[in-house]
C-alpha cells in the first residue's frame, strides 16, 4: 500500500472530489500501475482520499492512499507522467496500512494573501469571527474552528478544524475575515499542510502521521 | 487562471475551466482556429462521439487548432451578459469572435434556441445575412442536418452527412479563399455534403406547401471506407462526469433492421463495418491513452456486428485489465446474456405483435419473453423497457399491449430472477421523421396522448412498476421542427427573445412560450402536424439522403397492410443506399 500527497492547483482546483478520485484512478491505470480492486459486483480500484475541501481553493496537501505494490519513487515517477495537470504528486511513502487520513484529519494551515492582512495580526488575534447564517439570518461565530492565525511574508496563515471532528471551511473563514477587514481581497488562498489527530489525541502533521505506518 | 471570480460564482465551475486531459494544445502554431461548439451543456456535449471525433481530428491537422465551446448554464451566462464579457473557448478562453470558424453540432430539435444564446453571448447577429467579412464563418453539422431548414438560415453552411471527409476539403477551400466569404461559399457548395441556405431559393404555392426549389440537390456525404477513416486513439477525459463517461468504439454505421419510425437507421445508410482486427487496436489504444474503466461498441444496433463475438473474444484482454464492456443498442433477439448483469434496456417500441409490424420491429411475444428469462436468469438487477405511444394505426388496444409486456416482465422477474430486480418502463411520443417512411404521418394529438399516459400510469402504479414518459409539449415542438420549413427560424428567433433557452431541460421548457411566438409570427403549428399526402414537396426534398423516395412510400404502404420488410442482411431491399457502392451488405 502507498499513500501519497498530491497538489490540486490550477483548473484542477474546480474539480469536485468524488470526480478527482476518477481522475486519480485513471491516471493510475493509464501509467500502467498495478493496483488491487474491490471483489464483489462492481469492483473499483481501492482508492482512500482525504476530506474533501471546497471547490475553487487549491491545495498542496491533498493525500491519497492506493493499494498497490509499486514503490514510492517509481509510482511518482509513472503517476506524474500521466495524471491530470494540476493533480501532480509531490511525495509518496509506503505504508503497511490504510492510514484512513479521511478519518484521522484534524486540521489545515492555509496560506492567506493579501497586503491588507499584513500588520493586523494582533487584531485578527484577539478578535472573534462570525459570519452570517446561511440562510441570511442570525450572525453565527465560528472563532472556535480557528485553531492559530501566524503572520506570513505576504499574509497570514490560519490553522482551522478540518475532517470529522470538527471542520470550519476556508470560504466561511474568508467570508468571516471580510467582515472584518473591509478592504480584505485574498489575492492567493492555498492549503499548504494537513494535520491528522494521532491515537493520543494530539494533532500533528500529517507527513508525520503517515511515518508511523512506513513499510 | 482567466475568470477565477466568475468560476467561483457558478455551479459546477469544471465545466469552463479545461485543461481537461487529452485536450488540445490552443498555442500550437496554427493557421485555421476552429471552435468546436456544441449547443447543450458540458456533461451533454462531452458524451457526444460526433465531437470526440472531429476535435482530435481537426487537432492532428498540422494547419489547425480546434477549441470547445459548450452552451453555458444559465448562470454563467447571466453573470456573461451582466459583465459584458463574450463567450469564451473552453481551452484559451479567447471570445468566439476571434475564431476562424465556429462549427456547430446539432443534434437535437429542442437546442435550437441555444444556438441563438450562443450567437448573442459571442457577440454575432443571428442570422447569417447579418454577419459580414471580419466575422467567423459559422457552419453546422450533426444528425439534424437531414432537414436543417428551420435553422438553416443562421448558418452560412451546413455538412449535410457525415463530416470527417467533408470538414477537410472545407477547411483546405477556407485557406485558398480565406478573406473572401463569398467566393468561399460559392465554391464551397459544390463540395459533396456541403449546403449553403443562401444560394438555395424555396418556392411557396398558396396554400402554404412547397412548390419546389431554385438549386441543384444536395448529396448527403458520407465516409466511404469507414474501416480506414479517422478514429482518435485518445480521447478527452471530462473534468466532470460526463452523461456517457467512457471510451467509446464504433462498429458500424447504418443500420439493416429498416425500423420504419428510425431516422438514424435510414439517414446513416449505407451500411459500413469496421473491422474486429481494427476495433481491438483502437479499444486497446483508447483503454491505454485514456484510463477509462469502460469501453462501449457503438452502433445503431451492436448485435448486428456480424463477428461481435469473435470481437468480444479479442477484446478479453481488456476485461482482465478491470474494463467493462458495455454493448448498448441490443436488439431483443439474440442478445448477449453475459452483458445482463447490471442494468439492461429493451426497446420493444410497441405493445402488440399487430403494431410491432407495422413499425418492422420484426421481434415476436416469443422472443421477448425468451430475452426477459435470459435477462433475469444472467442477473439483471434493473430492466428497462422502451415503447412509443402515438404510432401510426395505433389503438388502446396496443396501449394495453404496453402494459402486458411490462407485467410479463415483472412476472418472469420474480419465477426467473436470482433477486428482486427493478423494471422501468419508459415511453416517449412518436415523433413523425424525415427520411423515414413515417415521413408523412401526422403525430398524435395532446389529448390522446395525455390519455394513454394516464391508462399506463394508473396500470403501473397499481402494480409497482416504474413508469416515466415523455412530455406531450416537448414532444410536439420537436416534431414541428423535425419537419419545418425554413419560415420556421422567425419562431425560433421569436421563442428566443421570449427567454426560451435549453429547451429540452424540463426546468427550462416553457410551452406557453412558444405558444405565443408561433402566434406573433402568424404560424400555426398545426401545419407541421399533420399527415402529409405522398406528392406534396417536402421540406427536405432538395437533400439526398441516399434513400429513394419510392423506398419509403412503399414501405409506408406495407406499414398500413401490417407487412414486414425483412432484415437487409437477408437481401436487399432496394432503398437506394447501395446507389453509391459502398453497402456493406449489397
Amino acid at each position: 500500500m502507498l499513500t501519497f500527497r498530491f497538489q490540486k492547483v490550477g483548473a484542477a482546483a474546480f474539480i469536485p472530489h468524488v470526480n478527482a478520485m476518477r481522475h486519480i484512478t485513471r491516471a493510475i491505470r493509464r501509467a500502467g500501475i498495478e493496483a488491487a480492486y474491490s471483489q464483489g459486483f462492481n469492483p473499483h480500484m481501492n482508492v482512500y482520499l482525504s476530506p474533501p475541501m471546497p471547490l475553487g481553493f487549491e491545495s498542496l496537501c491533498e493525500y491519497c492512499t492506493v493499494d498497490t505494490k509499486t514503490g514510492a519513487e517509481e509510482f511518482m515517477r509513472l503517476y506524474n507522467a500521466h495524471c491530470l495537470k494540476g493533480m501532480e504528486c509531490l511525495e509518496a511513502a509506503e505504508v503497511v496500512a490504510n492510514p484512513n487520513i479521511a478519518a484521522a484529519a484534524a486540521a489545515a494551515l492555509y496560506e492567506i494573501e493579501d497586503p491588507a492582512l499584513i500588520g493586523r495580526l494582533d487584531e485578527l488575534q484577539r478578535g472573534r469571527f462570525t459570519v452570517e447564517e446561511k440562510d441570511g439570518g442570525a450572525e453565527k461565530d465560528i472563532t472556535e474552528g480557528v485553531l492559530a492565525i501566524e503572520r506570513t511574508p505576504r499574509g497570514i496563515s490560519a490553522l482551522l478544524k478540518y475532517g470529522n471532528m470538527g471542520n470550519l471551511r476556508i470560504d466561511r473563514f474568508l467570508e468571516a475575515l471580510a467582515r472584518r477587514i473591509p478592504d480584505f481581497k485574498p489575492q492567493r488562498v492555498v492549503k499548504a499542510r494537513l494535520y491528522c489527530c494521532d491515537g493520543s489525541g494530539e494533532i500533528i502533521p500529517a507527513q508525520q502521521y503517515i511515518s508511523k505506518i512506513l513499510r | 487562471m482567466i475568470y477565477t471570480h466568475i468560476l467561483k460564482k457558478v455551479i459546477k465551475p469544471a465545466r469552463y475551466t479545461g485543461g481537461e486531459y487529452n485536450s488540445c494544445d490552443p498555442a500550437k502554431p496554427h493557421e485555421i482556429s476552429f471552435c468546436f461548439c456544441f449547443p447543450e451543456p458540458y456533461e451533454v456535449a462531452m458524451s457526444n462521439l460526433g465531437m470526440k471525433i472531429l476535435y482530435h481530428m481537426l487537432n492532428d491537422r498540422p494547419d489547425t487548432v480546434c477549441e470547445r465551446c459548450f452552451m453555458p448554464w444559465p448562470d454563467l451566462s447571466e453573470i456573461l451578459i451582466r459583465q459584458d464579457i463574450p463567450l469564451f473557448s473552453i481551452e484559451s478562453k479567447k471570445s468566439l469572435r476571434e475564431f476562424d470558424i465556429l462549427g456547430f453540432s446539432i443534434h437535437h430539435e429542442l437546442c435550437y434556441t441555444n444556438i441563438l444564446h450562443m450567437l448573442r453571448l459571442a457577440g454575432l447577429p443571428f442570422y447569417a445575412r447579418e454577419r459580414g467579412e471580419g466575422m467567423p464563418l459559422v457552419i453546422a453539422g450533426g444528425p439534424c442536418s437531414v432537414n436543417p431548414e428551420p435553422y438553416a438560415e443562421f448558418f452560412d453552411l451546413i455538412v449535410v452527412g457525415e463530416g470527417e471527409e467533408c470538414l477537410n476539403s472545407l477547411l483546405g477551400l477556407y485557406l485558398e479563399e480565406k478573406g473572401d466569404r463569398k467566393r468561399f461559399l460559392e465554391r464551397a457548395a459544390a463540395i459533396e455534403g456541403v449546403y449553403v441556405p443562401s444560394l438555395l431559393e424555396v418556392q411557396y404555392s398558396s396554400d402554404g406547401t412547397i412548390r419546389g426549389f431554385l438549386d441543384p440537390k444536395v448529396k448527403k456525404t458520407f465516409v466511404r471506407d469507414l474501416d480506414n477513416s479517422y478514429f482518435p486513439e485518445r480521447m478527452i477525459i471530462p473534468n466532470i462526469e460526463a452523461v456517457h463517461d467512457r471510451a467509446v468504439i464504433e462498429l458500424f454505421r447504418g443500420c439493416s433492421n429498416g425500423c420504419r419510425f428510425c431516422q438514424a437507421g435510414f439517414a446513416t445508410r449505407p451500411i459500413r463495418y469496421r473491422s474486429k482486427g481494427k476495433l481491438s487496436r483502437q479499444a486497446a489504444k483508447l483503454i491505454e491513452s485514456t484510463g477509462y474503466e469502460e469501453i462501449s461498441l457503438s452502433s445503431l444496433s451492436t448485435g448486428d456486428y456480424p463477428e461481435l463475438r469473435d470481437l468480444l473474444d479479442e477484446l478479453k484482454p481488456l476485461k482482465e485489465k478491470w474494463t467493462n464492456i458495455s454493448l448498448p443498442s441490443l436488439r431483443l433477439r439474440g442478445f448477449y446474456g453475459e452483458f445482463a448483469a447490471g442494468s439492461l434496456t429493451f426497446a420493444p417500441e410497441a405493445g402488440t405483435q399487430r403494431l410491432r409490424d407495422v413499425i418492422n420491429k420484426n421481434i415476436t411475444d416469443e422472443d421477448i419473453e425468451a430475452a426477459f428469462k435470459e435477462a433475469f436468469s444472467a442477473d439483471c438487477s434493473n430492466l428497462k423497457l422502451y415503447f412509443m405511444t402515438g404510432l401510426p394505426t395505433e389503438t388502446m388496444e396496443d396501449i394495453e399491449g404496453i402494459a402486458q409486456v411490462a407485467l410479463l416482465a415483472k412476472r418472469l422477474s420474480r419465477s426467473e430472477g436470482k433477486r428482486s430486480p427493478s423494471i422501468t418502463v419508459s415511453s416517449s411520443v412518436f415523433l413523425p421523421k424525415p427520411f423515414t417512411p413515417f415521413q408523412w404521418e401526422a403525430m398524435d394529438d395532446r389529448q390522446a396522448t395525455l390519455e394513454k399516459q394516464a391508462y399506463l400510469r394508473q396500470i403501473f402504479r397499481k402494480n409497482r412498476i416504474k413508469y416515466s414518459y415523455h412530455d406531450y409539449d416537448m414532444s410536439r415542438l420537436e416534431a414541428i421542427f423535425s419537419r419545418g420549413d425554413r419560415r420556421l427560424s422567425e419562431v425560433i428567433v421569436a421563442a428566443y427573445r421570449k427567454g426560451c433557452t435549453l429547451d429540452s431541460w424540463t426546468e427550462f421548457f416553457d410551452a406557453k412560450k412558444w405558444d405565443e411566438a408561433f402566434s406573433e409570427c402568424g404560424i400555426d403549428p398545426g401545419f407541421y402536424l399533420r399527415k402529409r399526402p405522398f406528392d406534396e414537396v417536402l421540406p427536405w426534398d432538395f437533400i439526398d439522403a441516399h434513400i429513394s423516395r419510392k423506398y419509403l412510400q412503399r414501405e409506408c404502404e406495407r406499414a398500413y397492410a401490417g407487412v414486414t420488410t425483412r432484415d437487409c442482411r437477408l437481401g436487399c431491399n432496394g432503398c437506394g443506399a447501395s446507389a453509391g457502392g459502398c453497402c456493406a451488405l449489397c
